[in-house]
């Protein structure tokens, strides 16, 4: 403003006028109200995701073009999701096309029906972040829960388990090796391993029902349940394909027949009847642990595990080790001679004695 | 009201045998002005009565006066565009010309509230602002009410567009109970709901005469309630302002389709009053008001204080729905269903127990942290009815029993559709109120009995109809599990937190009817028409007020020694609202209250003036009270005055605060702060602890003193003159004030169960009880206003105030709700041009930000800024006009408080018919 302006010729309309426009200009915009501010999500490191990597490294063709397949492209793709893949190179794929009488063409993954190819990579991927560094190394192992539904369960988030296990620096897929772990993504990690888990399809209950020379087994189960029913029945268990996760150490049946010799009874399946159903439940319980383990968890020097008797008759374990197994009263180590039946709900490794833990 | 009727009955039948009739003699003048002033339906009274009679297009007139009329008497002429004047009339022989000037000039108003008595403005000894016809006529606004705001120290609230709240001088506030509103001396608080309805029935605009405004503690003349001011709404008398007169303003808002689509505005009004003889006038006046509401939509997340956070107000923060599982969206309602962390817990470990392979996994989860999840909320476009209507209808049957006395019966009705906010928002739908009075005016008393009756219709509350429709369409116990089931499901599906909670809602949300569907509205519908003592969310208030007052002026026998007034008053509150808001689950409730006053005034010289006033108050659940004034006028010069006030004011507990028994968002419940509450909810055995906790596993215990009204002693200095050849009108003043016993809600927790320890989440309730806080609160603020008279009728205001909060201890909660600052600037000319045809006007209204304390939202209020104009044209020969005029024309949005609708532009033109 001009400091000799006469006072006179002073325009108040001006000064009114010009007053308010300059309070419109300081005044130009009213707030808005600010917008909700979402909470960040977690950063995630800037890596390749695994559909980058397994796309960018070519031993992981076959895997790609798999899960393509199966429709988890996305999955794997995406920033935004948490992943664990155990990834087949591979070689491991041409073995499975192989196994099926598929030419061993990339093209064959097409071959493979849904139905059989979409549970097989689901069971080699976990729907959550899991770096070696966080698989147990302690006995026996961890249930995890790969992407594949359990057939027949009554939730949907009930999955068919898996069983990624370390050792010092040895890691599996339940006995599949790990060849290079922690491979990092920005949406999970890949474990490469040497060979294609398959994922079970059938019950404990229904391995011991269907395999002869686990017969005398299967009759001294009946015998034990003799009485039993629903969930008391350890057949019962052994056949609900969520919720139990055993370890069956199944005696076959030369093993029955030396075990019923030695107690002067004929070597007959036929004899359980005759036994009292408290003793023959207690030798099968005594044969069974609350875990999963695999042969290649079992630890170089014995340990003594709990078993499904031990709650019942407390110190009831098992020593196991990579040896085999030996009860309380056996005077030598059982030899596992067929290791690593794996069952939905349990694994079974055919034992050439019966445990005895008096 | 039938006990009203008959001793209104028996009133008027001993008026009526004493009343015999008088010879009246006519006295004839003309009233004069300059050239291009219009002289017609200019009002005439005899001062002190209702005697009058209005001029015609020439400025004649002629008064009957009784014949045995005692000369000198004071003849006053007011109207639209002119300044009132007083004449002495020595006797009948005097010629009468009186000369009006141009309201243009700047005046001599008369007020009458700053001391019950005609007072002219310039003379008032407390600080009064006057809001008369010619500001009325020639302000743009869609509503009268929203005039108010354009005054110095006013802070107004828009709940919606007909629901505004006045206050001064700070604690502003939806509803505030702390500022009284008398409409033609009936103080219309809604009984049951404690807000002002000044805006949703008060007044017809074309029947406002007038709007006092007195800030500041004003209980020694209008009683308790008057903590932070007095506004009073006084209407046209029949006798005074005849004939036919109607306005339509139709418009526009929304206009740029942010908040809703554009929609019409509507607001028409008509009054007719008649003089059917010298004895006999009455009046009806009606207005109907529709628009499609402002919408409330702040979307920000709200975190509401709860004794695990240890916050003492809410606050916003980071979240949205997307990102965090316990968003609880400002105006979104039913998202206040939070589940706590404790109880989801709970249910990851019982999915773990019935599937225990999912158990390591489960613990995995768990102990990454359990937040606390609250339901989907809504929109409050998608819940409340978007529109807001409201219709008055008023009228009066006056009848001048002698020369000096007149009885009026007069009735007030309105009904509408509003949004209101208090602790909630809440939908106020079919809401009715009507105010009927019986009053007797004499030159020198005045009696009047009058009742509210108040019916809530179908009004709920937006929050808990939300909520109780989440309950009803799936109850959270079901929502919450399946919730949980879906986000283990998420997360091992390779979905991390943020996503995994998303797809856990929208499994445990899908199939949820939504709004706007047939199947929402058949449940949302029953959920609003139950009342909320059978689980749904309606009020049943009926509460009422029955008020007999009277004043006696006695000046006449003792002006001698002083002008002495008198006045007393009864109150009875009847709350009725069958235990949904009230604990009147038994039976309705009343409260009587009664007070009376006495007021003295003299001249000690011809330079100062000394009004002394004193009042006592009674409610019967309160001990008694007196609030004392005291008023010193010095008259300096010419039409310049100081003046120095002491003035005093105190309010009993709203009803609200004495009685209410309400479950409310954050799934608190209000309760009164009357001792049977303390007895009722076992606070001897099972004390509370007040929020936030001392400690969260032993907090300290509450203890309550008595519960007692609160109160307020302010001084206040102020001036105002003419200056600069009477061209311009200052007017400041400054004023301090303290507040004793200020009664707030606090927050406490009590466990559900006293035997267990516990004060976790799942253990406690939320109790929110008025206290008065030890805590004296104390004020300071300043206004200063300029109105200057250009010449040729331009004129241009400045005004700017300022209220301070001070002395605030920590973590006090004061809900003091001022801005620092705040100006009006405006400009107008009330008539220019050809015929002086054109009238124009702009008001720029600007205030700070500043932090808003309620129990629905605590939140900044961003500094906003308003500009209103109009502009009308005038044709003499149909004694109509034209205008368009807008409201934030610059349709920049605002809010006036956190979860309050945003303000944006309101258009409209304006065509009027004989408005005076």
């Amino acid at each position: 403003m001009k400091t000799k302006m006469n006072m006179k010729h002073f325009n108040i309309k001006a000064l009114f006028s010009g007053l308010m426009l300059a309070l419109l200009i300081t005044t130009s915009c009213n707030k808005d109200i600010e917008d909700p501010t979402p909470i960040p999500r977690p950063s995630r490191p800037s890596l390749p995701t695994i559909g980058n990597i397994i796309t960018t490294d070519t031993t992981f063709s076959y895997l790609l073009a798999a899960v393509n397949r199966v429709g988890l492209t996305d999955a794997v793709f995406t920033t935004t999701s948490s992943l664990t893949v155990f990834a087949p190179p591979n070689a491991a794929f041409r073995g499975l096309l192989a196994q099926l009488g598929l030419p061993t063409a990339i093209s064959s993954i097409n071959l493979i029906p849904l139905t059989t190819l979409t549970p097989l990579i689901q069971y080699h991927v976990l729907g959550y972040q899991v770096p070696s560094a966080s698989i147990s190394d302690a006995f026996p192992n961890v249930l995890s829960h790969s992407l594949f539904a359990l057939p027949g369960a009554p939730a949907p988030f009930v999955r068919m388990p898996s069983f990624p296990s370390r050792r010092g620096t040895a890691a599996w897929l339940n006995t599949v090796p790990v060849s290079r772990a922690d491979v990092l993504a920005t949406n999970g990690v890949i474990h490469v391993i040497g060979g294609i888990a398959q994922p079970p399809s059938q019950t404990v209950s229904a391995i011991i029902a269907g395999d002869t020379s686990l017969s005398f087994l299967r009759a001294a189960i009946l015998r034990a349940d003799s009485g039993q029913v629903g969930m008391n029945r350890l057949d019962s268990v052994m056949n609900l394909p969520y919720g139990p996760n055993l370890t069956i150490f199944a005696p076959d049946n030369n093993a029955f027949r030396a075990f019923l010799g030695a107690l002067g009874l004929p070597p007959s399946s036929a004899v359980f009847a005759a036994l009292p159903v408290q003793t023959v439940r207690a030798i099968v319980s005594y044969h069974g642990l609350g875990t999963r383990a695999f042969s290649v968890n079992l630890p170089a020097t014995a340990i003594n595990v709990p078993t499904l008797l031990t709650a019942v008759v407390p110190g009831t374990t098992l020593s196991v080790n990579t040896a085999g197994v030996r009860g309380l009263a056996n005077p030598s180590i059982a030899a596992i001679t067929t290791a690593n039946r794996n069952a939905i709900n349990g694994v079974i490794h055919v034992v050439n004695q019966v445990l005895r833990f008096q | 009201m039938k006990r009203v009727g008959i001793v209104i009955a028996t009133i008027i039948l001993v008026l009526w045998s004493g009343f015999v009739s008088a010879q009246t003699s006519p006295l004839s003048g003309k009233v004069k002005g300059s050239s291009g002033l219009s002289l017609g339906k200019l009002s005439v009274t005899v001062k002190g009565t209702t005697t009058g009679t209005t001029t015609d297009d020439n400025g004649n007139f002629t008064l009957n006066l009784p014949s045995n009329v005692k000369y000198p008497v004071t003849l006053v002429v007011s109207g639209i565009g002119v300044v009132s004047r007083e004449t002495v009339i020595k006797s009948a022989s005097d010629l009468i010309d009186i000369e009006v000037l141009s309201a243009s000039n700047l005046s001599d108003e008369i007020v009458v509230s700053a001391t019950r008595t005609q007072t002219r403005a310039l003379e008032s000894p407390v600080t009064v602002e006057r809001v008369g016809l010619n500001t009325i006529r020639n302000t743009a606004a869609a509503n009268y009410y929203d005039i108010v705001g354009n005054v110095k120290g006013v802070d107004l609230v828009t709940s919606s567009l007909t629901f505004k709240t006045v206050t001064t001088r700070g604690f502003a506030g939806s509803g505030n109970t702390r500022f009284n509103q008398i409409m033609d001396g009936m103080d219309n608080q809604a009984p049951g709901l404690n807000f002002s309805v000044g805006s949703v029935i008060g007044l017809t605009e074309l029947d406002v005469e007038s709007m006092e405004l007195l800030p500041g503690a004003s209980s020694a003349l209008y009683g308790p309630g008057g903590m932070n001011g007095t506004l009073l709404v006084n209407s046209k008398n029949p006798f005074k302002y005849q004939g036919l007169s109607f306005q339509a303003k139709t418009g526009m808002m929304h206009t740029d389709s942010r908040y809703r689509n554009t929609s019409p505005y509507h607001n028409y009004s008509i009054r007719f009053a008649h003089k059917v003889s010298e004895r006999f006038a009455f009046k009806i006046s009606g207005e109907l008001v529709h628009a499609k509401d402002w919408l409330a939509d702040d979307q920000r997340n709200y975190i509401r204080p709860t004794a695990a956070n240890g916050l003492t107000v809410g606050q916003f923060g980071a979240g949205t729905r997307e990102s965090d599982p316990n968003y609880n969206g400002a105006n979104l309602y039913g998202d206040e269903t939070s589940i706590p962390s404790d109880l989801n817990t709970f249910v990851l470990n019982s999915i773990a127990g019935s599937v225990p392979p999912l158990a390591g996994f489960i613990n995995g989860l768990i102990a990454e942290g359990v937040p606390a999840v609250s339901r989907t909320g809504f929109r409050e476009a998608t819940v409340a009815d978007p529109n807001t209507i409201n219709g008055k209808l008023s009228g009066s049957l006056n009848y001048k029993l002698s020369k000096n006395l007149e009885v009026i019966l007069a009735g007030h009705w309105g009904t509408g559709n509003t949004v209101y906010t208090g602790s909630d928002r809440y939908s106020l739908k079919d809401f009715k109120i009507g105010q009927y009075k019986l009053e007797l005016v004499s030159k020198n008393w005045m009696l009047r009995a009058y009742t509210t009756q108040e019916d809530a219709g179908g009004s709920h509350n937006l929050t808990a109809a939300s909520r109780i429709y989440n309950e009803t369409w799936k109850p959270s116990a079901t929502w919450i599990a399946e919730y949980w089931q879906s986000y283990v499901n998420s997360r091992m599906s390779g979905q991390i937190g943020y996503d995994a909670h998303n797809t856990a809602r929208a499994f445990a949300d899908r199939g949820m009817p939504l709004p706007g569907t047939d199947a929402h509205k058949a449940i949302y519908d029953k959920i609003i028409r139950t009342p909320i003592s059978q689980g749904g969310a309606l009020f049943l208030d009926k509460s009422s007020l029955y008020a007999v007052e009277g004043q006696y002026n006695l000046a006449e026998y003792t002006k001698k020694f002083a002008d002495i007034l008198v006045g007393g008053n009864f109150r009875r509150f009847v709350l009725n609202s069958q235990g949904t808001l009230f604990i009147d689950t038994a039976g309705t409730i009343p409260i009587n209250e009664w007070g009376a006053y006495v007021q003295a005034g003299r001249d000690f010289g011809k330079k100062l003036r000394i009004i002394a006033s004193v009042r006592y108050d009674k409610n019967e659940n309160f001990a008694g009270r007196f609030t004392p004034r005291a008023t010193a006028l010095f008259k300096v010069a010419k039409n310049n005055n100081i003046r120095l006030s002491y003035q005093t004011a105190y309010r009993f507990p709203s009803t609200q605060q004495q009685y209410i028994r309400l479950g409310v968002g954050g799934g608190e419940t209000l309760l009164g702060g009357l001792p049977l509450f303390r007895t009722m909810y076992g606070f001897n055995t099972n004390p509370p602890a007040p929020l936030p906790l001392s400690s969260p596993t032993n907090p300290k215990l509450a203890t309550f003193n008595e519960f007692k009204p609160e109160s307020v002693q302010s001084i206040e200095l102020g001036y105002k003159g003419l200056v600069a050849q009477d061209r311009l009108l200052i007017d400041i003043y400054g004023y301090l004030g303290e507040y004793t016993n200020f009664i707030v809600r606090q927050g406490f927790a009590q466990r559900l169960n006293v035997n267990n320890p516990s004060w976790g989440a799942s253990n406690v309730r939320t109790l929110s009880i008025p206290v008065n806080s030890a805590a004296k609160v104390k004020t300071y603020g300043a206004g200063v206003s300029l109105e200057y008279r250009l010449g040729r009728g331009y004129y241009g205001t400045l005004n700017a105030s300022t209220d301070v909060l001070q002395d605030v201890p920590e973590g006090f909660v004061a809900f003091f709700n001022a801005p620092r600052y705040r100006y009006n600037l405006g400009a107008g000319n009330y008539g220019f041009g050809p015929d002086k045809r054109v009238s124009f006007s702009a008001t720029l209204r600007w205030q700070d930000s500043f932090m808003y304390e309620s129990d629905f939202i605590s939140a900044n209020v961003p500094a906003f800024y308003s500009l209103d104009a109009q502009v009308s044209y005038k044709f003499p020969a149909i004694k109509s006009l034209v205008g368009i005029g807008a409201n934030n024309l610059l349709n920049q949005y605002y809010i006036t408080a956190p979860g309050n609708p945003s303000i944006g532009g309101l258009y409209y033109v304006r065509f009027a018919y004989n408005i005076f």
